[in-house]
């Protein structure tokens, strides 16, 4: 195939070119070498400075990182003789929805103490991690031994108690549910829940009905994009001060300003004087027992006295889409709204059931948190109190810390909470393998 | 007299094993490279994609066309295309992906078309962007270099690893040159590609007219798409780290001089590579750099035909018309 | 002397063209080696045309400058000369490589260098135009670039077409054959006094030197010998055109292409387009050699060449047998071919018998070198070879195909079989033959001459690949019956050399 003197021209070419591109590479990888150390330090610098001050960082190169899930990369810090100052571990915890929270975690050389936290800021989907409440979880846990939970799980008394907050008193248990009468300027009916149970203020929806039953609920379309305001999106929104009221117990806690915003609430920067006056109306129903199903037939009757048939504007969830042009009638003396005082006035033969439960339709929820099983912390289900006696697959019986959390955050703080114990997981595992 | 030998009877010596010898002599600064840069998983992978493809090759023109193959040549272009498949790979690439593409590039892409010379698409792009199209979750494991020399686990890591490729306008311009950053097994560094260049330009194995056909076609069509950062005046740093990072130097010497895939005539080559040049910097900032780099090779690889037919037939309109002309 | 260089133009990129000047061994310093051979075997039809007739029996005594065949009366066809002193031992039927099948004249040295009593140099110069013609149809010169057309043809030709120019080709460029270039450094003045004589034959009044400016020390002589000798003839332009060093740069399609900017048809001519004639070098210095020594074209310088040994040029009778030139060189192994003719275009010979004939300018001695054989890569480096613009590859396949009609399409016909595109294929594809002889056979024969035309095409057969016409010599087939006419008008003066009477 080939002559000798071409075997001969070939060999000498791949010599000389061997030898040629390996002085080259060498070269390359000595001048740049240096360089890429001095950048990987800076870049290391600046995403970990905040983390844990150090002089340099190395990654630290462990079959346990690759194993552990949630562990992306584990980092060295070390100070300028060379001793090791702490860990960084960098996590990654999904919730249900597969959305991301990215930290870095600051570990003591020990392995067992959280001495720095940085949120990574490049993720596509920040809705429920706001720095602000990052920086509350951070100030709670700071210097703190892993793992975490939150109090809630701290002691079974403690178990069901969100806050000290008491509720007003009077409250009877059951579902109420108000409604306003007209429609706001985008076509929406706005309707509030609200559970009560042994006094307390379980659970509290609010949300809004489109009159054009092809548009969704608020809460929907501004997860889809289609109804947009200002600041977090709605449903967050909503989800935060519906918590908030969970949390307070009570409507005037909220210090609603003039405006109808409130400056208390985190993530809250909407109007909220339509859920204020609508929440009233729920706890002033259930003061007097007026509950959800007394106030839909009501509404019903009146649809039907302004000559509408109420099943006509009822919805698949068995709301009543019905906005009143003439609203006097509902009118009372000092010209707030009311529909129990029209029941308790038009209250005539129809009084039907009263058991406060049975009919009542499915009501839609808010979207997030609702499903968060106790392997992320928390046991969400406001009905079950403390149903595992494990956080994150960690024995309670190990949790070294209990902190309150961000009330109106539950997941949220869950997910904190996840970081940190994946964090001691790992780190747990390799001090023993240190060892 | 001596039947059967025919004048000329001297040959020049660049015959084709000698001439695809000395391209994978080309290709020895990139192999080094990347076996420095990313250590024995690279070699290995470099090693199991020529055995591979060359295999492969070896088996398939022997069972496809057993009457018209000569026996006794070994046919060296099928290592180059498996050198070229394993240097576009990143470096935490496992080994089913070196497998699939070998099948693709010398059974589907070359042998069923016909074996060497008459391959319609260049088997090693093909194959690359055949995996980058069906299994992208296994090609995106791209680690800094210099890290681990001895790591092999990736290799039999079949789920597949996600590393970001590096950014190279965030390293040092030293770095830029040697290709010292997260990315592609061989094609990272600027200064092994062009030794590479310059052996096979100055030995002339390799004609210019596609290489500068499509040097050309980046430098003009680059300035042009990104105007407004030429405006701003931040447009050359990031023009200079694509011409030496994103592989176009490695493609316009690699992938547009191969012989097969290219048009004949130098001039029509020439225009090829400028058009595929210009496709390439149109698409590759809206794509994943491998399909930017390889789907426009592949479009010009399948108007090549067509375009050495009807140079034929332009030549004859041209004698028709001269015919015409001298009757007059 | 920052002259325009000349050549074909070829591509965009000048280095595609083959320059063999690095592969030439040259010796022009050393010494013209001469042999004298034992014995000589002529050949009576070394030339374009038709043989001559044996004018010796077998034990005639015959002394150097002897014509030993006249040519036949009438024909197309020159005289042969001895180039020894010795004996007729036979006159045998042989068969060259070329595939010509003629009688040859076998003569035994003496072991004696005697003249012919007619060979002493003559006295008056003052020749005439007939006179001269006579002289030059006489001394049996043939064309030695490689064409083998009679001179005194070619001048008959040209005087009819009254051309304006007269084109000296000192272009060697055949890779190991420095003959003609060894030539021009011995007896430049020959050279120039022959294009001279030739120039006031066919009364053009510029001469001009076509070579390469590569080759510096054939342009210096060249140069010298013309500013000696112009300052006795005022009447007369000369020129020296440098040329890029380029294969096949002396083709007279090519050359008509540098020069003229005329791209040259298939049946067109020099003489017919551009009012211009081309004569090789070599040839111009045997007519002088004829006109002022009174020598008969009885010995040329050869090449003896090749990758296996050192460049030798000898001066060799014609006849002498390829045995005898390859004693000068170092041990020829039994692995080597031995070529009659240049290494890209010459013709593969076993029998070391066969004789060195007036247009071989060179013996090469090659490697036997099996390139491997595979299917065509496409690399297009043909194309970049192809001095004629054919892409080889593209032509190979339709050929194969037997798609002639867009072969043509392609310029098939066009190829002149200089070799270039096989020496460059990568893939060992025998381009060369298969678009030679698809030349040459779409090219007509000509009507009117059929016998030699067919003749002529007898000459280039080889192993069945027939590459008739299209190889490196020019085509004159259509012409000759006239010019044979013309020839006969002239022809009345008496042969100095015939029978050995000096008139």
């Amino acid at each position: 195939m080939m002559t000798r003197a071409q075997l001969r021209k070939l060999i000498i070419d791949l010599v000389i070119m061997v030898v040629l591109s390996g002085l080259v590479i060498s070269l390359g990888v000595y001048v740049s070498y240096g360089k890429m150390k001095i950048r990987k330090q800076e870049y290391y610098k600046e995403i970990f400075s905040d983390v844990i001050k150090a002089d340099s960082y190395a990654e630290l190169k462990h079959d346990l990182v690759e194993s552990t899930q949630g562990v992306n990369h584990v980092y060295m810090a070390y100070d300028k003789s060379g001793n090791v100052v702490g860990y960084i571990a960098d996590i990654s915890v999904f919730d249900n929805e597969n959305r991301e929270l990215h930290s870095y975690v600051g570990i003591n050389k020990d392995g067992s103490t959280i001495i720095g936290y940085k949120r990574v800021e490049d993720e596509e989907n920040p809705i429920l991690y706001e720095q602000k409440e990052i920086k509350m979880l951070t100030v709670q846990t700071m210097g703190k031994q892993m793992p975490i939970a939150l109090s809630r799980y701290g002691s079974s008394s403690d178990a069901v108690v969100y806050s000290e907050y008491n509720p007003p008193a009077g409250l009877k248990d059951g579902t109420y549910f108000a409604q306003s009468l007209t429609l706001d300027k985008k076509g929406y009916i706005d309707y509030v829940e609200i559970e009560i149970m042994d006094g307390r203020i379980k659970r509290v929806v609010w949300d809004g009905i489109n009159i054009d039953p092809t548009t969704g609920s608020r809460n929907k379309a501004s997860l889809t994009g289609a109804y947009v305001i200002s600041g977090e999106n709605w449903a967050t929104q909503s989800y935060n001060i519906c918590h908030a009221l969970i949390e307070l117990q009570d409507v005037s806690r909220l210090a609603m300003k003039s405006d109808g915003t409130t400056e208390i609430i985190p993530g809250v920067t909407t109007d909220i004087s339509a859920f204020v006056d609508l929440a009233s109306e729920c706890l002033e129903n259930s003061k007097a027992g007026f509950d959800k199903n007394n106030y839909l037939n009501t509404l019903a009757g009146l649809i039907q006295s302004t000559g509408t048939d109420p099943e006509s504007v009822r919805d698949s969830n068995g709301f009543y889409v019905y906005p009143f042009e003439d609203l006097t009638m509902f009118k009372k003396p000092d010209g707030s709204l009311d529909l129990k005082t029209v029941y308790e006035t038009t209250l005539t033969e129809d009084e039907i059931e009263d058991d406060g439960s049975g009919e009542v339709t499915a009501t839609p929820v808010p979207t997030s948190g609702s499903d968060m099983g106790p392997e992320d912390g928390i046991a969400t289900d406001p009905n079950s109190a403390i149903i595992s006696n494990s956080v994150d697959g960690i024995p309670l019986s190990e949790v070294r810390t209990f902190i309150p959390g961000v009330f109106y955050d539950v997941p949220g703080s869950s997910e904190y909470v996840s970081t940190m114990n994946t964090a001691y997981k790992f780190f747990k595992e390799y001090m023993n393998w240190m060892v | 007299m001596t039947k059967g030998y025919f004048a000329p009877f001297i040959h020049s010596e660049k015959n084709a094993p000698f001439i695809y010898i000395n391209v994978l002599i080309a290709l020895i600064p990139c192999i080094v490279l990347a076996v420095v840069y990313y250590g024995l998983r690279a070699l290995i992978l470099l090693f199991l994609s020529q055995v591979l493809f060359f295999f492969l090759d070896f088996v398939f023109s022997r069972l496809l066309r057993p009457n018209t193959i000569n026996k006794d040549y070994l046919d060296i272009s099928s290592v180059i295309s498996g050198t070229i498949f394993a240097l576009l790979l990143p470096p935490d690439t496992s080994v089913d992906v070196v497998i699939l593409g070998a099948f693709i590039g010398s059974f589907v892409v070359k042998q069923l078309f016909g074996g060497v010379g008459t391959n319609l698409l260049n088997p090693a792009i093909a194959a690359r962007l055949f995996v980058q199209v069906v299994v992208p979750g296994k090609l995106s494991g791209f680690s800094e270099p210099l890290t681990d020399f001895f790591k092999l686990k990736t290799l039999i890591d079949f789920s597949g690893r996600s590393a970001a490729m590096g950014d190279a306008s965030s390293v040092y311009a030293v770095e830029v040159v040697a290709g010292s950053f997260a990315t592609f097994i061989g094609i990272g560094s600027g200064i092994a590609i062009i030794i590479g260049v310059f052996y096979l330009l100055l030995k002339k194995i390799v004609r210019g007219y596609a290489f500068f056909g499509y040097v050309i076609g980046v430098l003009l069509m680059y300035p042009l798409i990104h105007l407004t950062d030429f405006i701003n005046r931040n447009g050359l740093r990031s023009f200079g780290i694509f011409i030496l990072t994103s592989g176009v130097l490695f493609f316009a010497i690699f992938v547009l001089g191969d012989f097969s895939t290219m048009p004949i005539n130098p001039i029509m080559r020439m225009i090829v590579a400028f058009f595929c040049a210009g496709l390439t910097v149109f698409i590759y900032d809206k794509v994943d750099p491998i399909t930017g780099l390889c789907a426009p090779v592949l479009l010009v690889n399948i108007a090549t035909p067509s375009i050495d037919y009807y140079l034929g037939t332009l030549s004859h309109k041209e004698i028709v018309k001269k015919k015409a002309g001298d009757a007059s | 002397m920052s002259a325009k260089k000349y050549s074909f133009i070829k591509s965009i990129l000048p280095e595609n063209a083959l320059n063999f000047s690095r592969r030439t061994r040259y010796v022009c310093e050393s010494m013209i080696e001469r042999i004298y051979p034992q014995k000589i075997i002529l050949p009576m039809k070394q030339h374009y045309g038709v043989d001559a007739i044996p004018t010796v029996e077998p034990g005639d005594e015959v002394q150097i400058g002897q014509c030993v065949g006249a040519p036949a009366p009438g024909a197309f066809s020159v005289p042969v000369h001895s180039g020894i002193s010795g004996k007729v031992t036979e006159i045998k039927t042989i068969t060259l490589p070329n595939g010509v099948t003629t009688k040859a004249i076998v003569i035994e040295s003496d072991r004696k260098r005697t003249y012919h009593p007619s060979l002493r140099p003559r006295q008056d110069l003052n020749v005439d135009a007939s006179t001269a013609m006579g002289i030059i149809k006489s001394a049996g010169i043939v064309g030695m670039g490689g064409e083998g057309i009679p001179t005194i043809a070619k001048i008959n030709r040209a005087r009819k077409l009254k051309v304006k120019e007269l084109l000296v080709n000192c272009l060697q460029s055949e890779p190991y054959a420095t003959c003609d270039l060894h030539r021009i450094c011995d007896t430049p003045d020959y050279i120039v006094m022959g294009a001279v004589v030739v120039a006031g034959i066919l009364g053009v009044s510029k001469i001009r030197f076509l070579i390469s400016s590569d080759r510096k020390l054939e342009l210096g002589y060249l140069q010298n010998s013309i500013d000696g000798i112009k300052g006795d003839h005022p009447d007369l332009t000369f020129e020296v055109l440098h040329f890029k060093e380029r294969f096949p740069q002396g083709h007279f399609r090519l050359i008509a292409r540098a020069v003229y900017s005329v791209e040259l048809n298939e049946n067109d001519t020099l003489e017919e387009s551009v009012g211009a004639v081309l004569f090789n070098c070599s040839t111009l210095n045997a007519v002088w050699e004829a006109v002022a020594d009174n020598m008969p074209f009885c010995s040329r310088i050869v090449s003896v060449s090749g990758d296996t040994t050192d460049g030798h040029n000898v001066l060799v009778p014609i006849g002498t047998p390829i045995r005898d030139v390859l004693s000068k060189m170092s041990p020829v192994f039994s692995s080597c071919r031995i070529v009659w003719g240049n290494a890209l275009t010459g013709l593969s010979c076993t029998d070391l018998d066969t004789p060195i004939i007036k247009t071989t300018s060179a013996i090469t001695v090659i490697k036997m070198l099996e390139s491997p054989k595979t299917p065509c890569i496409h690399c297009g480096m043909c194309y970049d070879a192809c001095p004629m613009d054919i892409t080889p590859s593209i032509c190979y396949k339709l050929i194969d195909s037997g798609l002639d009609t867009k072969a043509m399409l392609e310029n098939a016909y066009k190829c002149i079989a200089c070799g270039a595109c096989s020496y460059v294929c990568p893939a060992g594809l025998d381009l060369t033959g298969t678009i030679a002889s698809f030349a040459a056979k779409i090219k007509k024969p000509s009507k009117t001459n059929k016998e030699l035309s067919n003749n002529s095409r007898t000459r280039f057969t080889m192993d069945k690949i027939d590459i008739g016409d299209a190889s490196l010599l020019e085509a004159y087939a259509e012409n000759e019956s006239g010019l044979t006419e013309d020839m006969i008008d002239e022809d009345t003066i008496v042969l100095p050399f015939e029978g050995g009477k000096y008139v």
